[in-house]
């Protein structure tokens, strides 16, 4: 009951942020998603925010992005970041290389979220083979913490196809959020298609 | 008259040596290649390269990832095991930096030898998935 009312003030608290420009994801199939040929056929409504992680990137949320976000990220090229870069020269983030292997995925969304400086911790606690979207791939979770100090819980299914990364993150408060809203996600990845 | 350096130099370095490897890797995460490679040098030039050194050099090339990378990579690996570096994951590092840089045989005797050592690892089945791949 506590963690009830604490995850309730939280959401209070979060959702103070102010709105986003959204539009709606109605039910059924959806295409072109984070501009590339990422498809999904969600079974419920989401919002997609129009504020984008980067070039190649795509938001959607239920009850906004602190809440409960899914990113897209579709078709990032070797020698490309997953973030819009911001300083080049002193701040460069990660990109995706030559030849990935499944269990870099992981590593490279760690090291992507660190090097913007955003978390005060990044904890990756299972990598484990995944088909995504009939691709050899993967499926992680992890846990990390911004400046708001909130844990947040994160699942991520990713596959490299073509040479090209493919990497669906949802993430959420740990308590209460997450649990309440990975069955969403896990339904919406079984859809994907690239 | 030759200066002696500071006498808490040992006493610090032995407090700080448990805790080491996991700022080494909070520091490999930052992708601040050039800043690390730097500190690193800087940490060996004193107390000489101990595997935690060679292991987080490693790990500097690995997630670099450029093909030249790997092979030095797996060269550092190499040298902070003899260097008598024991933490599993320096197998599962090599035999990944092998796997990248086309020498599958070598890669799947290390990352065996990492699923032995650590077979409750986080990581484990997609390791054990290259490994049949």
């Amino acid at each position: 009951m506590t963690s009830l009312r604490f995850a309730l003030s939280l959401a209070a608290l979060l959702a103070a942020v102010p709105a986003l420009a959204n539009s709606l994801v109605a039910p059924g199939p959806a295409t072109g998603i984070a501009k590339s040929s990422f498809s999904a056929a969600p079974t419920s409504e989401w919002n997609r925010l129009s504020a984008r992680e980067s070039k190649k990137a795509e938001t959607w949320t239920l009850d906004g992005p602190d809440l409960n976000r899914v990113v897209f990220f579709g078709g990032i090229a070797v020698g490309e970041p997953l973030f819009r870069e911001f300083d080049k020269k002193k701040q460069p983030l990660p990109r995706v290389t030559p030849n990935m292997l499944i269990t870099d995925i992981p590593v490279l969304l760690e090291t992507s979220y660190r090097s913007r400086g955003l978390v005060s911790q990044f904890n990756v606690d299972t990598i484990e083979p995944a088909t995504v979207g009939g691709h050899k791939g993967v499926r992680f979770t992890y846990r990390y913490v911004r400046a708001d100090d909130v844990e947040r819980k994160g699942e991520a299914m990713g596959a490299i196809v073509k040479g090209q990364l493919y990497l669906t993150t949802y993430e959420a408060p740990a308590i209460y959020f997450f649990d309440r809203d990975l069955e969403k996600f896990r339904q919406l990845a079984g859809t994907l298609k690239m | 008259m030759n200066d002696p350096g500071d006498p808490g130099v040992a006493s610090h370095r032995a407090a700080i040596a448990p805790h080491l490897p996991r700022f080494l890797n909070a520091q490999v995460s930052l992708n601040d290649f050039g800043g690390l490679d730097y500190l690193l040098g800087q940490l060996a030039a004193s107390s000489g390269w101990s595997g935690d050194l060679l292991y987080a050099r490693g790990e500097l090339y690995r997630r670099r990832g450029e093909p030249r990378d790997l092979v030095t990579a797996s060269q550092f690996y190499g040298d902070a095991l003899k260097a008598g570096y024991t933490a599993p994951e320096v197998h599962r590092d090599l035999g990944l930096s092998l796997l990248r840089s086309g020498q599958p045989s070598g890669a799947k005797q290390s990352l065996s030898e990492y699923l032995r050592l650590k077979p409750d690892a986080g990581d484990a089945k997609a390791i054990a998935a290259l490994l049949a791949n």
